[in-house]
């Protein structure tokens, strides 16, 4: 069965082909992230906007890809929640359509059990059960993942979330978009000694996250120690390094708690360097196997949307009415 | 000729679908902007199926471009996207004042209307226009006496405050009798019936821009090569995004 998938939840318009017997056949995506860039943040709106300008070029482009015909398409996933309202709606509202213009089913997907799903796509693949650590500037979460459809939250990020941390970190550092990526390149040059911000909620027992304490510290220290270049580059690293602390402790507890031998790590802070070597040395020494899917995977893309709907369609679920229903906030 | 034809309008709380086969008109409607999103795909099957009618079978798609609610614009626009790309059909894109000033003359047999959308924060949509008979288009179509006018654009549309809202002095007395349509003439009714007081007939507030009222319009337009590819089929928002 070919399954286009539509992904517009957030900041990225994305389309792809998944074929239940070939694997993924084609994926495009278009990032916003320049239109949002002068506003420091993702402004909904325009979100929206460039979403509605994007869809068709893309699906086009992903067709001419897979070299195939719209015709070809037997069911259409979209991203149905959690994410901006008026975002979701586009695509929602374009694969309704397209669904009950072609005569084919049409699935709603939840953006996170793709997430979770993602590192299906890959050749060498993690088998169930494991333990996924999801990473991103929406969300912070840890879910032991029994198999398809079955997840248990094991914990989650009380305030921001850990990608949200480090943009706002790198805001307050200065840094261009994207902050991540900014900061992670400016704690290479900063001094892990000097500084040493708080680890929240790792005293305590338990696999929630909070980061936002540590944002206010961060806060203070640039107020205190000013601006010059290597001070921000030592707030940087020391940043980095209580924020990687706490994700590497929480994993390891996870790992106590659940005797999962797998660990997947996925999201945009998954790209991290010095996060994936801190998790390489742990499973290591746990004697377990660790998955990093491929950054285009990790990051917002339609491949998961497209693999997680197709594997509901097969399974015989399927939207059973036409309204277009989307889910801002949706718990897995 | 005999068009078959789907009209779109969600840019207001009032969604509505309309089809024309063989000169006849089908329409339904829903009151509720969060309601458009769950009956408009709905609405559409049933007028569709109701006339033996595939998507593949329609000449064209026209949708209300906006200005008007930034979701139910989009929400049109990405409908008729989304199946005219399925089929390879023509969009026709109309404003949504032009498909109200058109509205307003299908209800009142009025020729100048001044359409008045309430816009939120202060602002409204506003545009005016004129409505000739056109000649040369004998065309009725049931129920209504829907005939091809001449829909002409005084003012184009623009978001404003209502107390800035003016029409020179030569263009306002082209017309003997103005009406007032749309829901600013509700929200702003004392200071818009002011200002236009001398030249106004009367004012509906509780007229909408009906997709039967595009029909008409994209029949003139598509006659005109006025087509858009899907993805070019986008919403006129007059407002910025932020």
């Amino acid at each position: 069965m070919r399954v286009l998938g539509l992904e517009t939840s957030c900041d990225e318009t994305a389309v792809a082909l998944y074929d239940t017997e070939q694997g993924l056949v084609a994926h495009c995506l278009n990032s916003q992230i320049a239109l949002h860039a002068p506003y420091g943040g993702v402004v909904p709106e325009i979100a929206s906007r460039d979403h509605i300008r994007k869809i068709i070029p893309l699906l086009k482009n992903t067709l001419r890809e897979a070299n195939l015909k719209k015709t070809d398409i037997e069911g259409i996933a979209y991203t149905a929640g959690p994410g901006l309202i008026g975002a979701l709606l586009v695509g929602a509202t374009f694969g309704k359509a397209l669904g009950l213009a072609l005569n084919i089913p049409t699935i709603a997907v939840h953006h996170m059990e793709a997430h979770l799903l993602a590192p299906l796509l890959e050749t060498r693949k993690p088998s169930f059960p494991f333990l996924a650590l999801l990473v991103s500037g929406g969300h912070t979460l840890l879910v032991r993942v029994q198999a398809f459809g079955s997840y248990t939250i094991l914990g989650g990020s009380r305030d921001d979330a850990v990608g949200e941390a480090f943009d706002k970190t790198a805001q307050l550092l200065g840094l261009g978009l994207p902050g991540g990526s900014e900061l992670e390149k400016l704690a290479l040059q900063g001094n892990p000694h000097r500084f040493s911000f708080p680890r929240p909620m790792l005293k305590r027992p338990g696999l929630d996250f909070s980061f936002s304490g540590l944002k206010t510290a961060v806060s203070r220290k640039v107020s205190e120690e000013g601006k010059d270049s290597q001070t921000k580059a030592d707030i940087a690293r020391a940043f980095q390094d209580a924020v990687i602390d706490i994700l590497v402790k929480k994993c390891h507890r996870a790992l106590l708690a659940t005797k999962l031998t797998t660990l997947v790590v996925g999201g945009g802070v998954a790209a991290n360097q010095s996060l994936r070597s801190r998790l390489f040395t742990l499973m290591e020494k746990w004697g377990g196997e660790l998955f990093f899917p491929k950054l285009e995977y990790c990051t917002d893309n339609a491949a998961m949307i497209a693999y997680t709907g197709a594997l509901k369609l097969i399974n015989g679920q399927r939207d059973d009415h036409s309204e277009i229903r989307v889910y801002p906030r949706w718990d897995l | 000729m005999s068009y078959t034809i789907l009209a779109l309008e969600t840019s207001t709380e009032r969604c509505s679908v309309a089809l024309l086969v063989h000169n006849h008109l089908l329409e339904q409607q829903e009151e509720g902007t969060q309601k458009a999103s769950l009956h408009v795909l709905g609405m559409i099957h049933n007028l569709l199926s109701k006339s033996n009618i595939f998507f593949s079978n329609l000449d064209l798609i026209v949708f209300g471009q906006g200005p008007g609610t930034f979701t139910g614009v989009r929400l049109g626009a990405s409908i008729a996207q989304s199946l005219a790309f399925a089929h390879d059909l023509p969009i026709v894109a109309v404003s949504s004042l032009a498909c109200l000033a058109e509205e307003a003359h299908l209800t009142f047999s009025k020729g100048a209307v001044l359409g008045v959308q309430d816009a939120r924060m202060g602002a409204v949509y506003w545009g005016a226009y004129q409505i000739e008979e056109n000649n040369h288009y004998p065309l009725s179509l049931t129920p209504y006496p829907l005939s091809l006018t001449l829909l002409k654009t005084i003012i184009p549309d623009t978001l404003q405050k209502p107390s800035e809202i003016s029409i020179p002095e030569n263009l306002l007395s082209k017309a003997t009798e103005w009406v007032g349509v749309g829901s600013g003439w509700k929200a702003y009714s004392s200071v818009l019936e002011t200002r236009f007081a001398p030249y106004l007939h009367h004012s509906f507030p509780n007229c909408y821009p009906m997709a039967r009222a595009l029909i008409p319009l994209a029949i003139q337009k598509f006659e005109k090569g006025e087509t858009l590819q899907p993805e070019h089929a986008l919403p006129v928002y007059l407002r910025e995004a932020l």
